[in-house]
């Protein structure tokens, strides 16, 4: 019942992964079935894979989510979930350009958890913000004409102001 | 692409929609009403998301300070609501979760906005309805939606004079309900593959019979008494045969002894805490074959038994033994049932009675 918490169990499987950029990775099995993706590709080729190609995912954002794949490939004890906590936060505290870029791996690749927890860190970032701030910190621009503008701040722009 | 110019590009824009709707689920829907002043794309996007949660506060509510009135609030979320429904004329009904957290103090004018939102929420289908109205009686049909898998309930008057039917609720949470016996058993048979019941100061004596499917059970008193019979509360547990986890915190018990007796349980978290009015366990008597976590926060002179050969982790409270007071053996002895463990963790809540402790 106890699973191991090392994970490195002897008999652990390798899988291969390709990036976009035509880097391959060898990578625990454990690992990357977090990956619903690669997961239900594996099963579908069963021990004839030679290399899994993800097209949608550069080297870089790889690495990335594979870090986190190793990380989370054992189930959590009950005692070991606030140092968990404390590692996942200071994972998804990156730079915006790579956040998104793992961000779309993540849904590309299926992983929920990991979603999860990109999508709450985007969340934060918008949070406690006025939509100027909001626009500056995204890069949003307004495509608004002034007469679709004008509407709107009738309808509810003065609960920001 | 545009690499070295990066930071003034506006990549959130153009994640996938279901992404987009990601984020949204986290945030209150005043947000992305603001977010709706940004852009064309966030106009869309935020009248079309399947995730509304209003937050009403008569109170400071950062950053929205303009918002503190009800009547504004409730004029804010109207719109929003008439925005959707002309939306939705176009997409189709469509809506995953519904929460309403809202403080104010409700007329029937108010009541009947909440009314609206509701059945509006059950026409497209909501799957998740999470409720903290206080003094506001649930409407019926939402105890007849075939769509609900996620019912959270909080300071809601609780009437259901005959039985439920949510064929597809999975999770009900009742917290500091206003409700009867009756009420609580009629609504909780209408749930027959519910896999999680949470009930904390259910407002009411517990006396109901509980699918068989149900897989986590959490009991809990915080200010007003669960009140219960030893005799349920011991066949409830053993006759669940799915039952994974149980957790259960109690102020004082209403009885001296307790069983649980369960194949399938887990994990298992009984925290009975140390009340000048109420009792504790004397004796608790715990045969689980198959558990694996153990969280037992306890006076330390209760006499337990423990038969856990499964058992891997466990977390020892010991509270408040005074005037119980116990010894070093005593202690030893207890302990010697968890020799086994990969982890155990030993907490004293009263360090004056164990100094001995710090000898060893």
């Amino acid at each position: 019942m106890a699973s191991s918490t090392s994970g490195s169990s002897s008999s652990s499987k390798v899988v291969k992964i390709r990036s976009s950029d035509n880097e391959n990775f060898e990578v625990e099995e454990a690992a990357a079935a977090r990956s619903e993706t690669i997961k239900k590709l594996l099963e579908d080729v069963g021990d004839d894979a030679d290399v899994i190609p993800l097209p949608n995912v550069d080297a870089k954002t790889l690495v990335k989510v594979m870090e986190w794949c190793k990380k989370h490939m054992d189930d959590v004890d009950e005692l070991n979930k606030e140092e968990m906590k404390t590692w996942d936060a200071e994972f998804v505290d990156m730079d915006q350009s790579c956040l998104y870029n793992v961000l779309l791996a993540a849904n590309f690749l299926n992983i929920k958890e990991l979603l999860d927890q990109l999508t709450q860190k985007v969340a934060d970032m918008i949070k406690g913000k006025s939509p100027e701030e909001i626009r500056a910190t995204f890069n949003i621009k307004n495509d608004f004409t002034p007469e679709e503008e004008a509407e709107i701040r009738k309808q509810n722009a003065w609960a920001f102001e | 692409m545009a690499e070295d110019n990066e930071t003034n590009v506006d990549r959130i824009s153009k994640l996938p929609d279901d992404v987009i709707y990601h984020i949204f689920s986290f945030l209150p829907t005043i947000y992305l009403l603001q977010m709706s002043l940004l852009s064309k794309r966030w106009r869309l996007m935020s009248v079309s998301t399947p995730f509304i949660h209003w937050i009403g506060r008569s109170c400071d509510y950062y950053p929205f300070k303009k918002l503190v009135k009800k009547r504004d609030f409730f004029n804010t979320a109207n719109n929003n609501l008439e925005r959707r429904k002309l939306h939705m004329q176009v997409s189709g009904p469509h809506i995953t979760s519904l929460k309403y957290d809202i403080d104010y103090i409700l007329n029937r004018k108010d009541r009947r906005r909440v009314d609206d939102w509701l059945s509006f929420a059950i026409q497209s289908e909501v799957k998740e309805l999470d409720l903290r109205v206080q003094l506001y009686t649930l409407p019926e049909l939402v105890l007849n939606s075939c769509s609900i898998t996620l019912l959270k309930l909080n300071q809601l008057k609780l009437e259901v004079p005959s039985v439920s039917a949510l064929p597809s609720l999975k999770v009900l949470c009742l917290k500091y309900v206003n409700s009867d016996a009756k009420s609580l058993r009629n609504l909780i048979s209408g749930c027959t593959i519910i896999e999680y019941l949470k009930l904390i100061d259910a407002g009411t004596s517990l006396d109901f019979d509980v699918s068989k499917t149900l897989k986590h059970l959490r009991l809990k008193r915080e200010y007003r008494s669960l009140g219960f019979t030893k005799q349920w509360l011991e066949g409830l547990v053993s006759g669940l045969p799915l039952l994974e986890s149980f957790d259960w915190i109690l102020h004082g018990a209403e009885f001296d002894t307790i069983s649980i007796h369960s194949h399938s349980l887990k994990s298992l978290s009984v925290r009975n805490k140390y009340s000048a009015s109420g009792r504790v366990f004397t004796e608790a008597s715990i045969r689980t074959p198959n558990l694996t976590f153990l969280h037992f926060e306890f006076v330390f002179k209760s006499v337990i038994s423990i038969e856990a050969p499964n058992l891997s982790e466990a977390k020892l409270t010991l509270t408040h033994m005074y005037p119980y007071g116990a010894s070093y053996d005593d202690l030893m002895h207890f302990l010697s049932n968890f020799s086994d463990l990969k982890k155990l963790v030993l907490v004293i809540d009263s360090t004056q009675d164990f100094r001995f402790l710090s000898s060893n």
